[in-house]
């Protein structure tokens, strides 16, 4: 069950913003799974798709009533006698899926600050900017770029598991041993979008972002740490006894 | 001496069911044993969660992290390492934030413990919760009823002097989808809105 509100919306993505804020509207994406950075390219597809089908449903019930195809959906309904109306709608990807690639960008900046006598490396500002298309949820979005930044200050200097060789298992499986970034190691960080629809990828124009979040963020760091001390480190994590030596 | 003195009576009595051998077999099928573990092993202790009095018995070696969770089905809090690594347990016991996985139900006789599911009043949320809310202080939300009560308490201490003091004082609970920085912004917002909290 959709609400009205959603046909007065011109663009998919108004629709899409406001259906996530229904409570009522239900879900029944079935066939995609969560990952890979394309809940938003094939569930928001699919939402678009019905959006539209419930339109043209509605046009078509206004014409059959004798009424203006620009008439009220209420009245439209209240005429018909109808509650509400159902529309489901299968989505389908299209030809273009092998015509076009559908990659999103991102790019970071990082400033690091290595202490001259430890070699302890400091992620001190960060600027991120990705492209992934439309943004359809702007803070969620910069959400995810900052967890990508702050994730890939692990990646590129704490996080490493090491596995002892004689039984396969992990030494460091602990958070004492295997140090995630906390709170006081997130720094100043500034996220932008480019925000332009990919016109090929879908009707709303947007390309997932979960991934580039964080790729391309520990070698940013590794030639912040190049620059800053002139040492190329080629494995991560970048310690302080890599510096050194 | 007294205990020691029941506390012999007790194992006298259990030697003497098990050299009896029809019935120890049936002690075994009927899980008597583990009625008896029951009776000797746990012990009684006095909570308040919530506003809510609780009197039960527990095994000694409950942590209130489980015993919350499971007994109570208080489900909120949650467990994230169980080593007092990440914060993810944190409650209020007596006003102050602590790792409920490192307390045993047992040292929490007769204190006032708040969880997550305290906070709230009625339907309306906690400032904090609301702020956490606005602010998209979570991603999985995971960790965050501990990153609210450490937070809640933040305020209450008064580590609120500047954005490095928060982080400093919120490193105690990991995020690992990294909601840092909108968290810091959420603590921030409810210090300066004045509300009490
Ligand atoms: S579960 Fe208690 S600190 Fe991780
Ligand atoms: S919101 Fe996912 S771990 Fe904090």
């Amino acid at each position: 069950m959709i609400n009205f509100q959603y046909l007065r919306t011109t663009t998919a993505k108004s629709a899409i913003a406001l259906l996530v804020k229904d409570k009522n509207a239900k879900f029944l994406a079935g066939g995609t799974s969560q990952g890979g950075s394309a809940t938003l390219s094939t569930v928001g597809s699919a939402v678009n798709d019905v959006c539209v089908a419930l339109k043209s449903a509605i046009a078509e019930l206004a014409a059959n009533s004798n009424m203006d195809a620009t008439a009220n959906f209420v009245d439209v309904l209240k005429k018909n006698n109808l509650p509400q109306i159902e529309v489901t709608k299968e989505s389908q990807g299209g030809k273009e899926r092998d015509n076009y690639s559908m990659y999103s960008f991102s790019i970071h900046f990082v400033q690091v600050k290595v202490h001259a006598l430890t070699g302890v490396v400091k992620v001190s500002k960060i600027v991120s900017v990705g492209d992934s298309g439309t943004i359809v949820s702007p803070k969620t979005a910069r959400s995810q770029m900052l967890g990508g930044a702050v994730g890939g200050i692990g990646m590129a200097l704490t996080e490493e598991s090491v596995i002892d060789h004689r039984y396969g298992r992990y030494i460091n499986n602990n958070f004492a041993d295997y140090h995630v970034p906390v709170n006081a190691d997130a720094p100043e960080i500034d996220v932008n979008f480019i925000n332009k629809p990919d016109p090929h990828i879908n009707p709303m124009g947007a390309k997932g972002m979960g991934e580039i979040a964080l790729i391309g963020f520990s070698a940013a760091v590794a030639n912040a740490v190049f620059n800053a001390t002139g040492k190329r480190i080629r494995t991560l994590p970048i310690t302080p006894d890599k510096i050194l030596t | 001496m007294i205990a020691g003195a029941i506390s012999s009576k007790k194992s006298s009595v259990i030697t003497a069911i098990a050299l009896t051998p029809g019935v120890a077999v049936k002690v075994a099928e009927s899980n008597a044993d583990e009625c008896f573990a029951q009776l000797f092993e746990k012990i009684p202790v006095k909570l308040t969660v919530n506003n809510k009095a609780y009197q039960t018995t527990v095994e000694p070696r409950v942590t209130l992290l489980d015993y919350l969770r499971e007994e109570l089905h208080l489900t909120g809090t949650k467990k994230g390492c169980d080593h007092g690594q990440c914060g993810a347990c944190t409650v209020h016991v007596d006003g102050q934030r602590i790792n409920f996985c490192l307390s045993l139900a047992v040292m929490n006789e007769g204190k006032k413990i708040t969880t997550i599911e305290g906070l709230a009043n009625g339907e309306t949320l906690h400032p904090m919760q609301a702020a956490f809310i606005k602010h998209d202080g979570f991603q999985c939300g995971y960790c965050t009823p501990g990153q609210i009560m450490s937070a809640v308490a933040c305020v209450r201490e008064g580590h609120t002097g500047s954005r490095a003091e928060i982080s400093e004082y919120m490193s105690g609970n990991i995020c690992r989808c990294v909601a840092y920085l909108n968290i810091v912004d959420a603590i921030i917002e409810v210090e300066e809105g004045g509300e009490t909290v």
